[in-house]
């Protein structure tokens, strides 16, 4: 199902973030958000996720959706190891041997078990994008998904994402037009 | 009284800081020693039992008393009452935190009764509750009273201080609400919780035998404590006195074991 914004209209207090915002977002599809820092990319994804509540306008097509994010911050539990992290949101269903393949794919293999307060930045941005492709969904949001890696891990990080989301529905909000352009079927500026 | 314990968060206080933010020093024996001689001197110069009794003698009542079933009947009368205080106000302020966190007009309804409880003096409290219940579960209702905001204060504090971007996270990912306690909520409120309890442990003992002392509960430590007073029995009043301190330091000291070991486990 497709989602449609209609008519959105955002403020935090005198700030207009945004006003009668409309777009249409076909299922399936990988859609890259670009705007200067301050014009509502982050807000936008929070309206999607339902954490924060439009002042005016709706959506359609987010009913029974599960949405999985990748936020700006790692929101990680600092005292848990990456795999109980990403436990913590998939549930013992998840087969443990699975969690540690994923973690490999992305380099982390032998860092499982250390608590995400000892890791490096670069490794929590990874973990938690794990977390959001390891957990069952129908909408993929990532707010600035690779900000702190570097080079390399980012190349890695995106053919990650690439190759398991080939079906769902993917919003991307970035200032950075190359991964825009690298992640996105279509690409959307605020 | 400091009813928050910022300084005893972990990750917050740099040093070795009780609940009060004052540097804490380990007890050491030799300081020990020498308040006991100070004090064995100070009773030999003043040589009259009634008005400072030596410290040996103190030990030597203490295992008199020891000796005897009535001793125990007290001990354990007392401390079903103002433990069973404790453990209640414990479930009482933690259900009621806990809500408050969730529906603030619990919260707001629970303010000027607990800023009440936290002003009003002991006595007045337990004047005015020996109108209402029998003397015997006196202690165990100024246990509650005395121990309840403290509790109350630091779990709400501890909710309310829970890392907002991980409930934020725990919301979009449908974590469920056991998984989102176990693992956000206790990490976060556990050291509150612990502060709190090491306060309210102290405070629970020194107001509940208070309370027995004034409403004198027949067979319970506060009633023997009044008769050593009433008639001059100055080491029994030390030897009652150091068994409350005993039984107070020993009970704070296992029940912090139990809450340090779960919140490793955390």
């Amino acid at each position: 199902m497709d989602i449609v914004i209609n008519r959105l209209s955002k403020k935090y207090g005198e700030k207009q973030v945004f006003k009668d915002f409309s777009l249409r977002i076909k299922e399936g599809t990988s859609l890259s958000v670009m705007a200067p820092s301050g014009k509502g990319k982050t807000t936008l994804l929070k309206i999607l996720a339902g954490l924060e509540t439009a002042d005016e306008g709706y959506i359609e097509g987010l009913e029974n959706k599960k949405i999985n994010m990748v936020f700006q911050e790692d929101r990680l539990c600092p005292g848990l190891n990456a795999i109980d992290n990403i436990r913590l949101v998939c549930g013992k269903e998840m087969k443990e041997e699975r969690i540690y393949q994923e973690l490999e794919t992305v380099g982390l293999k032998g860092n499982e078990k250390y608590p995400i307060r000892d890791l490096s930045g670069g490794m929590k941005r990874r973990i938690a994008i794990v977390r959001a492709l390891i957990a069952p969904y129908d909408l993929l949001l990532l707010d600035e998904p690779f900000s702190g890696l570097d080079t390399d891990n980012k190349k890695k990080m995106i053919n990650y994402i690439k190759e398991k989301n080939e079906t769902k529905t993917m919003i991307l909000v970035t200032h950075d037009p190359w991964e825009a352009q690298t992640m996105g079927s279509h690409i959307f500026t605020l | 009284m400091a009813f928050m314990m910022k300084s005893s968060m972990p990750g917050k206080s740099k040093g070795n800081k009780n609940a009060g933010g004052f540097v804490k020093t380990k007890i050491k024996v030799w300081a020990v020693v020498l308040w006991l001689v100070i004090w064995e001197a100070a009773a030999r110069f003043i040589g009259q039992e009634i008005l400072l009794v030596s410290p040996v003698i103190v030990l030597l009542r203490l295992f008199q008393l020891a000796a005897s079933a009535g001793f125990w009947e007290s001990v354990f009368f007392s401390f079903v009452q103002i433990t069973g205080g404790f453990f209640c106000a414990l479930l009482a302020g933690a259900l009621l935190a806990w809500a408050g966190s969730f529906f603030p007009w619990i919260k707001e309804m629970a303010a000027p009764v607990m800023a009440a409880v936290k002003a009003t003096p002991v006595a007045s409290f337990i004047i005015l509750i020996l109108l209402w219940v029998p003397s015997r579960n006196l202690s165990f209702v100024i246990a509650f009273l005395i121990v309840l905001p403290v509790i109350y204060t630091n779990i709400l504090y501890g909710i309310e201080n829970t890392d907002k971007e991980l409930l934020e996270m725990a919301e979009v990912f449908r974590v469920p609400w056991g998984r989102r306690i176990r693992y956000i909520y206790l990490p976060e409120v556990l050291p509150y919780f612990r502060s709190a309890c090491s306060v309210a442990l102290g405070l629970c003992w020194k107001a509940g035998i208070a309370a027995e002392v004034i409403g004198m509960p027949s067979g319970s430590i506060g009633e023997r404590l009044y008769e050593a007073k009433i008639y001059l029995e100055t080491p029994d009043l030390f030897a009652w006195t150091l068994t409350i301190i005993l039984i107070s330091i020993c009970f704070e000291k296992i029940f912090l074991f139990f809450v340090d070991k779960v919140t490793e486990m955390e």
